[in-house]
């Protein structure tokens, strides 16, 4: 098991390298602002635009370039400077790390207490009235655009805009002190992020659990006279869940990544999503790279806790 | 000799006495206002026109939010070059001169005791500064000497600061390129600039070579005048980019919160840094009271106590209705959506007086490259722009309220706006009579062209257009090439990234397609000069970062343009000026339509005053109910 | 056991399952007992029906789509009339049941020895130091070395012959009266398939329980087997002890099915190897009158005509459905060389539907 980890560990650094590699390339190939002439303003003379780009580096081979920010990456943990606001990108993107954090956890707690048993008892029950009720809610939440529901959300609940004003609306985080307060601000983002998300989840685990179901196991387990809530519960839910592990490493790592940029975007979360769609527009090449390498990371660590976890959780991936 | 107010002010009163003798006459064959009671010079109905001084009845205390879309684009004020940025910066740095909310032609003294002297032969300006003014904590001991002034200044020249206008407003200054040849050979300290003096703590004196002075006087009123003291700002300074943005100092009755106060402004620190904790950049901005600042010493009056910029709210239909709904907000970066500002100019839920529509000083308009076929042809221009329903472009940015169309270069409230016309084009100009489009006319210059049928014919007809991706300036260039293709041109549109667009397109003229049709440009300050000095000016042309959009390079506007900013006397310069636009138009280089207006909304308790040199909210006026 | 002595009795069952493509009779009115203390071997192709029906015992086949009508007895409870309670109580303690693939039969995420305990501490109040204990015997009795380990092992560990045996442990765990084994050695290779045997052989006798041998291989009705009964289509058609049913077998599919059984103590020749030809018939529309009709090389007009299951060779133990009359049997039955089997059809085969 040691092994493996120390495996998987470092395929991980050598994708995260590659990462790196790529949003260079991309940054240079791609059509982008100049980001010295955006520093340098309408009126400026061609020499300070040039002062800027050496003062950035931005005429350095690009291999030097990269090479020196591996360099500060991988013994300094320096990401750099962004171009516009001179702070730290390390810091930066840790400022913020803690509103997607607080959004995501948030939103996926909420999404697996809906999902999970709407799933069991939509199996359990399959096609009763509450079973073709809930598939067919739940395609209405996953065709609905995430940015539409959000707002649709504020019009309807939010206690400034809202029609029946409960739950506080846009910009409710910034100005929020305490961690209640802070949560609270969180609500309607959770469970927009979460609406979509857990009609996805509920609509897999469903299928899952009729295969499941239909497993020789589950028969051999009522053969014992075990009651059908054990055989449900414990043998059916147990094996059946197991995809939605791998589902759920993957989409927490991504939405740390910055996946939750639209849920960001309409309720003014000041998270790592919201910042890269702002890094993007002006063309600050060292919050992007920060961003995304950070995204990487997420994404890496996750879908290696999924790897372990699965192996704990299915004993007959250990052998191998 | 001292410029006299009075030589200001006679024609002013005789331009706004013209402005509303106008009106009386009910003449508005340009007057698409809309609704009652509309003043001529600006086109905007009187429910919306901008409070420009506080209520007699104004309380003290509050805590005011302005909510952003994005961000200011520097915290460093010799940085910082945009109209957002500005309405933070008069707030908590003080200039040397800076502008009251009501001020429209001069600028108002500020660390100035008053107006400057200016020498006879218009080479010398002398200032003399107040002794009274001290720097927020971490300097709250230290008094602002315009030894600072000149640092500020100065350093605005080094690469790490980069400041946009110094170098073209104050070219004239003496000893000024040598400043620059230095900044660019040692790039981690300040060069001296040798015609700045400052023979004692309170003097400032600026010797040019040549008789520039009204441009120097105007770019001193923007933030680069703020005072950096040069001890403090130099380690910051060394650094490349210079770092100084997170450690500045104010002045203002604000200071944006650092590590040597709190909420209240008071100081909780005494060995702080001077480290700026009140930027999240992208996310928030946190104004506080300035413990140093005395009210007496200042003619701004703040009102609220705090003071927060919300940043990221992507969407203004719900952020508008955010602030119209509740409390203590108010717009700051953002027009509300057309719905909204239709919603509240028809009155029922909201109080029409809760939007505020000024002029921003700015105005877009559509550029034609001149050097290349077919848009070299002057006939081809005229036809173009006499066909255009230049209405129909206006109207895509949301109506009426977003602005009056564009019909000479000189914007309204700028010296030499009524002259050049005022809302109507420039006298004898036939192919802008009509703002809705003439095809007739348009027909008839093709023909002059040489194209018979009056409409374009041939392989010149094929033409490529770059402009943005995203509404409302995809808009607007998609309804402009219906336009063109009306006059039988076929346009290949690219639609690309909005700062896309500019650096790798419309800026390189090698790169630069037939038209660019989202570009424009907005004041400096209130006077014409930036409206040609660079847009239309030949030499301006540069190869990697041209923001002289058509390429004009005719020899006798150009001369005409060197010759004007040398005049000193407001009211020939006015006048100079308006015939630097009509010639400027006569040679049909883009198509107007556009003077862009400031639209902005407020909550019902917000007492908000304008400040009508940006057309945004003034901070130290505003206050809450 | 019931008053009549049997153990478990099955009257006229039927269970019908409403599907897309019609109404599937898996079974069709079948009726058989069980005896305390013997093996009874149910055999038959697959679609008989044979599984459903022993599933149905322990009320394994409810569902929303199906009708199951008739009697189940077991020691004067009904099962076809028991509510889930009921079933609960006898399911993996007085009945309990094997199933054809150890592999897929048991949880994979769970430990063979929690699982068995979770069998025991369904129906008794038993700690788990006790029920480990009971289990590791039970492992031990059915020959598992080494049980002390195998009971913390996933089944993925086991061989597939040890998984049976498991299988079989976890049946055991609550002294069931009656093991229903659903061809338990159909997935297992031919040696294992012995040993298999045997130890059920065995347990039977050590523990006096009932078993219901499910095969399609008559050689393990041969091993194994008390009793006999033979299905086809949904229904019983012959029913006998032992002997009876090899050595006097009255219906043709079980002269068929003698006749396929490969025989090592004689010579091969090519045509001795037959299967019966044709296919089974469709459980939707069945044939009319008896199942087997279209593919009996015998069938003549009374066949349309449902057989009723009687005794009609003399035994009153020997049930079978055929109208051919006993001396017509003994003599078709018989081939050249004087082995039972069924004879070739004259005609070619009808698909077996409703029809002809």
């Amino acid at each position: 098991m040691a092994r493996y980890i120390v495996r998987r560990v470092l395929w991980g650094v050598a994708l995260l390298v590659i990462v790196t590699a790529v949003v260079f390339i991309l940054f240079y190939v791609l059509p982008t602002a100049d980001p010295a002439k955006l520093r340098a303003g309408r009126t400026a003379n061609p020499q300070l635009v040039q002062q800027i780009r050496e003062q950035l580096h931005l005429d350095d081979p690009i291999y030097v370039q990269f090479w020196n920010y591996l360099k500060g990456v991988f013994f300094h943990f320096d990401f750099g400077e962004s171009y516009l606001s001179q702070a730290p990108v390390k810091d930066i993107i840790f400022h913020r790390l803690p509103a997607t954090a607080l959004l995501v956890v948030g939103a996926v707690i909420l999404w697996l207490a809906i999902a999970i048993p709407v799933g069991i008892i939509s199996a359990v029950r399959r096609r009763s009235l509450m079973d073709r009720t809930t598939m067919v809610t739940s395609l209405a939440f996953i065709s609905a655009p995430v940015f539409w529901l959000g707002l649709v959300a504020l019009y309807l609940f939010a206690s400034d805009v809202g029609v029946i004003p409960i739950f506080p609306g846009q910009g409710s985080y910034t100005t929020a002190d305490s961690f209640l307060a802070k949560c609270g601000s969180m609500l309607l983002p959770w469970m927009v992020l979460a609406a979509a998300t857990a009609a996805i989840y509920a609509r897999y685990l469903r299928s899952s659990m009729i295969d499941t179901l239909a497993e020789d196991y589950i028969r051999t387990a009522r053969a014992k006279g075990l009651p059908e809530r054990q055989v449900i519960m414990k043998h059916a839910v147990r094996a059946a869940i197991t995809p939605i592990v791998t589902l759920l490493g993957l989409d927490i790592g991504l939405l740390l990544a910055g996946n939750a940029i639209l849920t960001e975007s309409v309720f003014v979360i000041p998270g790592v999503g919201q910042e890269i769609v702002l890094s993007i527009r002006r063309s600050d090449l060292p919050m992007i790279q920060g961003i995304v390498l950070f995204g990487a990371f997420f994404i890496v660590i996750f879908n290696l806790i999924v790897d372990i976890l699965y192996a704990f959780l299915d004993p007959r991936v250990r052998y191998q | 000799m001292r410029l006299r107010w009075l030589r200001l002010l006679a024609p002013l009163a005789a331009v706004l006495a013209f402005a509303f003798v106008l009106t009386s006459c009910g003449d508005s064959s340009d007057d698409e206002s809309g609704g009652t009671g509309a003043t001529g010079s600006t086109g905007i109905p009187e429910e919306f026109q901008a409070p420009t001084a506080a209520p007699d009845d104004a309380k003290s205390g509050g805590d005011l939010v302005v909510l952003n879309e994005g961000d200011i684009d520097y915290m460093d004020p010799g940085a910082a070059y945009y109209q957002v940025t500005y309405m933070l910066d008069f707030a908590v740095f003080r200039s040397l001169v800076s502008w009251a909310p009501d001020a429209d032609t001069d600028p108002t003294p500020d660390l100035a005791t008053g107006e400057p002297e200016l020498s006879d032969d218009g080479k010398t300006i002398t200032y003399t500064i107040r002794d009274d003014v001290k720097y927020a904590p971490p300097l709250q001991d230290r008094t602002v000497t315009t030894a600072d002034i000149k640092y500020a200044i100065e350093r605005s020249l080094l690469p790490g600061v980069a400041n946009g206008y110094t170098s073209t407003y104050l070219s004239g200054v003496t000893g000024m390129d040598e400043a620059i040849k230095a900044a660019e050979k040692n790039t981690t300290e300040a060069p001296d600039i040798s015609g700045i003096e400052t023979p004692d703590d309170t003097t400032i004196v600026f010797n040019l070579d040549d008789t520039s002075a009204a441009g120097v006087m105007g770019a001193l009123s923007l933030p680069v005048s703020a005072p950096v003291p040069e001890d403090y700002a130099k380690k910051y300074d060394a650094e490349e980019p210079s770092s100084y943005g997170e450690y500045a100092v104010f002045t203002g009755p604000y200071m944006v919160q650092n590590d040597c106060v709190d909420e209240s402004g008071k100081v909780t620190d005494e060995n702080c840094s001077g480290k700026i904790t009140g930027y999240q950049p992208g996310e928030e901005i946190k104004l506080v009271r300035n413990p140093s600042w005395d009210a007496d010493t200042d003619f701004r009056p703040a009102y609220v106590d705090t003071i927060t910029f919300q940043e990221g709210f992507a969407d203004p239909t719900s952020a508008s209705k955010k602030i119209l709904d509740g409390s203590s907000q108010v717009t700051g970066d953002f027009p509300p959506s057309p719905t909204v500002v239709k919603e509240v100019a028809s009155g029922g839920k909201y109080d029409p007086s809760q939007m505020v529509v000024t002029p921003s000083g700015g105005e877009r308009y559509i550029s034609l490259n001149t050097q290349e076929p077919p848009f070299d042809d002057i006939n081809v221009r005229k036809a173009v722009i006499a066909n255009s329903d230049r209405v129909a472009l206006r109207n895509t940015r949301g109506g009426e309220l977003f602005g009056p169309v564009m019909n000479h270069v000189i914007p309204p409230l700028i010296a030499g706006f009524e002259e050049a016309g005022g809302l109507n084009p420039p006298e004898g100009l036939d192919f802008l009579a009509s703002d809705t489009g003439d095809p007739d006319l348009a027909a008839e210059y093709m023909k002059k062209a040489g194209f018979k049928s009056g409409k374009c014919e041939g392989s010149e007809c094929n033409i490529t257009m770059v402009g943005d991706d995203a509404p409302p300036g995809r808009d607007t260039a998609t309804v402009f090439q219906d336009q063109l293709e009306q006059l039988g041109f076929k346009v290949q549109f690219q639609p690309v990234e909005h700062s896309l667009m500019y650096t790798k397109f419309c800026s390189i003229p090698s790169q630069e397609p037939d038209v660019c049709p989202n570009v424009g440009w907005i004041k400096d300050f209130n006077d014409p000069q930036a409206f040609f000095d660079i847009p239309f000016y030949g030499p301006a042309i540069n190869p990697s970062n041209n923001s002289n959009w058509p390429q004009l390079d005719d020899p006798k506007l150009n001369k005409a343009i060197e010759q004007a900013k040398l005049v000193t006397d407001p009211n020939e310069r006015a006048q100079t000026y308006a015939e630097l636009d009509k010639q400027t138009m006569e040679l049909a280089p883009v198509v107007p339509w556009v003077w862009d207006n400031d639209i902005l909304v407020r909550s019902d308790d917000v007492a908000q005053v304008t400040n009508l040199f940006n057309g945004l909210t003034d901070l130290s006026f505003t206050s809450i109910k | 056991m019931s008053a009549t002595g049997h153990l478990l009795e099955v009257e006229d069952l039927r269970v019908h399952f409403d599907t897309d493509d019609g109404v599937v009779k898996a079974v069709d009115g079948l009726s058989f007992t069980v005896e305390p203390g013997k093996t009874l071997g149910i055999v038959g192709e697959s679609g008989s029906g044979k599984s459903v029906a022993n599933m149905t015992i322990l009320g394994l086949t409810r569902a929303a789509n199906a009708e199951i009508t008739g009697r189940i007895t077991f020691e004067d409870q009904d099962l076809v009339a028991a509510d889930d309670a009921g079933l609960q109580r006898v399911r993996g303690n007085d009945i309990a049941m094997i199933f054809q693939d150890p592999l897929t039969s048991l949880h994979p995420f769970y430990k063979v020895g929690s699982q068995m305990v979770e069998a025991i501490q369904a129906h008794r109040d038993s700690s788990d130091a006790e029920a480990r204990e009971r289990c590791i015997e039970l492992l031990k009795l059915v020959g598992i070395p080494d049980a002390e380990r195998r009971f913390g092992e996933y089944p993925h560990e086991f061989s597939g012959g040890m998984r049976q045996r498991a299988m079989i442990a976890m049946a055991l765990t609550n002294d069931p009266k009656l093991l229903i084994a659903d061809e338990p050695t159909t997935a297992l290779d031919v040696t294992i398939q012995a040993q298999i045997l045997r130890l059920i052989d065995r347990l039977q006798e050590e523990l006096g329980m009932s078993v219901i041998m499910i095969t399609h291989d008559l050689g393990v009705i041969a091993e194994v087997a008390d009793d006999v009964l033979v299905m086809y289509g949904g229904r019983a058609v012959e029913a006998g002890s032992l002997d009876e049913i090899f050595y006097d077998p009255q219906h043709p599919y079980t002269w068929g099915l003698l006749g396929s059984l490969t025989r090592t103590d004689r010579p091969r020749s090519a045509d001795r190897l037959s299967q019966i030809a044709g296919q089974p018939p469709s459980l939707i529309a069945p044939p009319q009158g008896c199942h087997f009709r279209p593919r009996c090389p015998h069938a003549f007009d009374r066949c349309t005509e449902t057989p009723g299951l009687d005794a009609r060779s003399g035994s009153r133990s020997h049930l079978d459905r055929c109208w051919l009359g006993g001396e017509q049997k003994r003599e078709l039955r018989v081939g050249p060389e004087g082995e039972i089997g069924l004879a070739e059809r004259k005609e070619p085969v009808a698909t077996p539907t409703g029809e002809s």
